[in-house]
């Protein structure tokens, strides 16, 4: 079994080696996903037909460049393609991140995460139903209903700012901020949050009138 | 003006319906809850956690959670929200319980609510403030140097409170002026209590203002629509120019302000006369009172000085006493200076008949008096006078009502060694059937007219005299109305003012035609005693004439044509007109008429003419009741609606 375990990591390591070679010029672009290191928990299986390897036990996933960091009770990953995880727990940039599902689509950069889905990260802490991080832009968009413990809010959808923390509620939204209460009109729009330090805490403060630079990090998304 | 400030005040309230409309979540519209104090609909927001604020734009809404109140503003900024909450604005408009308040600058906390530089505006009243204090739990609102408009007064105070839909006012200042200066008169006081649905002040402590002139009026004076237009100061304009056959002096042109009421019982007339350059400028200033025992006036009229006094005191519930001080200029009762006691006593008779009621008086009077008639030199001396009197009359029944006075009276004149003596018998009868009325009657009279004095005091003349007034008025016609009057005296024996004959002979009719708002009348009277004796000194002349009224316009044309005592024919072919006019505070009503008649009888320019045409007076039936022969003026009086 030891045996057989290091034939894995080497087969594992190879793989990575070849995707690394494969993928010359997206490395010098520090592809998102494209540094992957997956350490198991326990034994993996490898399906020579579909090319699918199977950690039972789950493991451990670190991309190398974006630190996005992937533990997961099972997990599945097709090499250079998908990583799908169960009962996982991902930190990175945008925060900590569990959910029921969570999914890595390696040539897309992306990530997406649905079931029990909760982030916490500086002065936010929220659930969502759904969750797709763009990681090459360092982008957040969750969709709802998602509903935020700090600060407190609800909202049709939410978009995150990985990189500066900024957050933009769309649609349908309440947010309370102790003594206030801010509800969006019947047919919804959009408030930001914007992240900055009061004091030395971080500190979310609220605008109807959204930043022309955060409408164009999210422009993508609300297009 | 006032009904421009009506339609500001209208479109104060549609703008607020349109506000109002704001003031919930819409498509584009944003709600936020700020608790402990209330709710903001906005179209934008921005959060400054660093600086503890709030800052709304484009368009907000704020309202109470507790009292409903709404300020409508472009922007409106938040403090304090994590402790002392504190809300600004600029140019807001607050509505409150019926008020529209729009303002400078509002500044808030969750209990006070201020304002800056206020105009208010609610349904019966509109005004401004330089600052407003609302109370956020109860409503109340204090408003600062204020300045309130009604539909007829307006009230600046130093402070206001609005609660309940009442208005107090602390030293207020009332008058009926909107004028933009300071206005004529003022009606001030400690506060007033300003009813905004009955339109009415209750006033304490109230003092009347009129210049440098302060009065003090009750302690508590009620100033509804209707006393608040009655405080309006008339202004008198007349004309009398003068008149050798009536014996009128002409004053010329006058205007008086008055009567001023400065207190209760107490009124002033201040002006002159003679503001033209044909009569001399005489000033008046008279100051009048009255109460219940009594009256004076004093102060100086066109004619001269003037001073009168009058007091009676009940002294027993059957006698009288009191006295009379009497100045009065030349022109009046050939310049009389007197001081009088007098006693009276009165009682009922005890019925002489069934339905036959009577009373009897007993009068003494003391006297010294001054006169000097134009033609003769003056009269000095004391008088006493004793008269008694009975008078019985029947109860009123269907065959009318019938009555009886005699009086005899005895006059004595020490300086003057001379006497009087008179006795009165003056039966009547008058009676009521439908539309007519009829009134005769006859007076005995016999004295020695012993009097040094004029009759304009006391000398008696003899008189035989019948006299007729018979009247028919009431309606034609749905719209139509008509009268007739005829009245004739005559007397049967002459006297030194009067000649025996047909004294009185006057016939007068009207027909008046309401159509809508304007009341047209056509009139004819006739002066016959004058035609029918041209020997006499009688009136003599027809008249016809056409006038038409509208509230405040009049237009009319007359024509008169006189035949005695002058046989002067065609004397008065006249148009007239009187067109109010609105000034700050006071309607004026000027009446021109224009006398055609010398234009066609001798082709010189219209005459300017101020007066009706009246008959001239008719020699006294009782000398000492002589009315003054001044000819009766046009007056302008304001406001005249």
């Amino acid at each position: 079994m030891p045996a057989l375990r290091r034939l894995s990591d080497v087969r594992l390591l190879a793989s990575v080696l070849l995707l690394l070679v494969a993928a010359g010029p997206a490395w010098a672009a520090a592809a998102p996903f494209a540094a992957l290191t997956i350490t198991p928990n326990g034994p993996q299986s490898y399906d020579i037909t579909t090319g699918v390897t199977t950690l039972p036990k789950g493991g451990t996933v670190i991309d190398q460049d974006t630190g996005v960091t992937l533990h997961a009770t099972s997990m599945r990953y097709v090499e250079g393609k998908s990583i799908e995880a169960k009962d996982a727990s991902v930190s990175g940039s945008f925060g900590q991140l569990t959910a029921s599902t969570i999914q890595i689509d390696i040539p897309a950069g992306t990530l997406t995460a649905s079931g029990d889905l909760k982030l916490t990260r500086d002065a936010l802490a929220l659930q969502a139903a759904s969750l797709r991080y763009d990681a090459a832009r360092e982008v957040v968009d969750f969709g709802g209903p998602v509903t935020g413990s700090a600060p407190d809010f609800q909202s049709d959808r939410v978009l995150l700012d990985a990189k500066s923390g900024d957050v933009l509620l769309v649609g349908h939204y309440r947010f309370s901020d102790g003594v206030l209460t801010l509800t969006s009109p019947p047919d919804g729009g959009r408030l930001e949050l914007h992240l900055h330090q009061v004091d030395g805490k971080p500190v979310y403060d609220a605008a109807t009138e959204v930043s022309p630079a955060l409408l164009a990090r999210f422009a993508p998304e609300l297009h | 003006m006032r009904r421009a400030r009506v339609l500001l005040a209208l479109v104060a309230f549609a703008a607020f319906g349109v506000a109002s409309a704001q003031c919930t979540r819409g498509p584009t519209t944003s709600e936020l809850s700020i608790r402990g104090f209330g709710a903001a609909y906005f179209q934008q927001v921005r959060t400054d956690s660093a600086h503890d604020r709030v800052e709304f734009y484009g368009g907000v809404c704020l309202t109470g959670e507790g009292v409903a109140w709404t300020v409508l503003a472009d922007r409106v900024t938040v403090t304090g929200l994590r402790g002392d909450l504190s809300v600004s604005a600029r140019s807001p408009t607050l509505h409150l319980q019926g008020w529209t308040l729009t303002a400078a600058e509002l500044h808030a906390t969750r209990q006070r609510l201020a304002m800056t530089t206020v105009h208010v505006a609610g349904k019966e009243l509109t005004g401004t403030a330089s600052a407003v204090a609302v109370d956020l739990q109860d409503g109340t609102m204090q408003l600062d140097q204020v300045m309130l408009e009604g539909a007829t007064f307006t009230v600046r105070g130093s402070r206001a409170e609005f609660q309940s839909g009442r208005v107090t006012v602390t030293g207020p200042r009332i008058t009926t002026c909107t004028c933009a200066g300071p206005p004529l008169y003022e009606v001030v006081g400690s506060s007033a209590r300003v009813d905004v649905q009955g339109q009415s002040v209750v006033l304490q402590g109230g003092r009347l203002k009129a210049g440098a002139v302060t009065v003090p009026l009750s302690d508590t004076v009620t100033l509804s629509e209707q006393t608040l237009k009655q405080l309006t100061v008339p202004v008198k304009v007349e004309y009398v120019p003068s008149d050798a056959a009536a014996g009128v002096t002409g004053t010329g042109l006058g205007v008086t302000v008055g009567p001023i009421g400065l207190a209760p019982g107490v009124r002033a007339d201040l002006g002159g006369t003679g503001l033209d350059p044909t009569y001399p400028f005489s000033a008046v200033a008279l100051l009048k009172g009255r109460g219940p025992d009594g009256a004076f006036t004093f102060g100086k009229a066109p004619g001269g000085f003037r001073f009168q006094m009058t007091s009676d005191h009940a002294l027993l519930p059957w006698l009288d006493a009191g006295f009379d001080t009497r100045v009065l200029e030349p022109d009046n009762r050939d310049g009389l200076r007197e001081g009088v006691l007098h006693a009276r006593a009165h009682t009922a008779l005890p019925p002489v008949l069934p339905g036959v009621r009577g009373n009897v008086a007993l009068q003494l009077v003391a006297a010294a008096s001054s006169q000097t008639p134009s033609r003769s030199s003056e009269v000095v001396g004391p008088r006493l006078r004793a008269e008694g009197s009975v008078k019985l009359a029947t109860g009123a029944a269907p065959w009318g009502q019938a009555g009886l006075r005699v009086a005899a009276s005895g006059s004595l004149y020490p300086d003057q060694r001379a006497s009087q003596w008179g006795v009165d018998l003056e039966p009547s009868y008058g009676v009521t059937a439908g539309p007519l009325e009829l009134q005769v009657g006859y007076l005995a009279r016999f004295t020695d007219s012993g009097s040094p004095f004029t009759t304009t005091l006391d000398r008696l003349e003899p008189a035989q005299r019948p006299s007729l007034t018979a009247s028919v008025q009431g309606a034609l016609a749905p719209g139509w109305r008509a009268s007739s009057k005829l009245a004739v005296t005559y007397d049967l024996v002459g006297s030194p003012s009067v000649d025996a004959g047909l004294n009185r002979f006057d016939v007068s009719g009207s027909l008046t035609r309401q159509l809508g708002d304007w009341r047209l009348r056509a009139s004819a009277e006739a002066a016959l005693a004058g035609v029918l004796d041209p020997n006499g000194e009688r009136d003599g002349y027809v008249q016809v004439g056409l006038d038409a009224q509208d509230g405040g316009l009049e237009f009319g044309t007359r024509a008169r044509y006189t035949s005695a005592p002058d046989p002067t024919g065609l004397d008065r072919l006249e148009l007239s007109a009187a067109v109010p006019i609105d000034l700050p505070g006071v309607t004026v009503r000027p009446y021109l008429a224009l006398n055609f008649a010398p234009t066609v009888a001798t082709g010189t320019l219209p005459a300017i003419s101020t007066a009706r045409p009246r008959a001239r007076p008719t020699p006294p039936v009782a000398a000492a009741h002589r009315p003054s022969p001044r000819r009766p003026a046009r007056c302008l009086r304001g406001p005249a609606r």
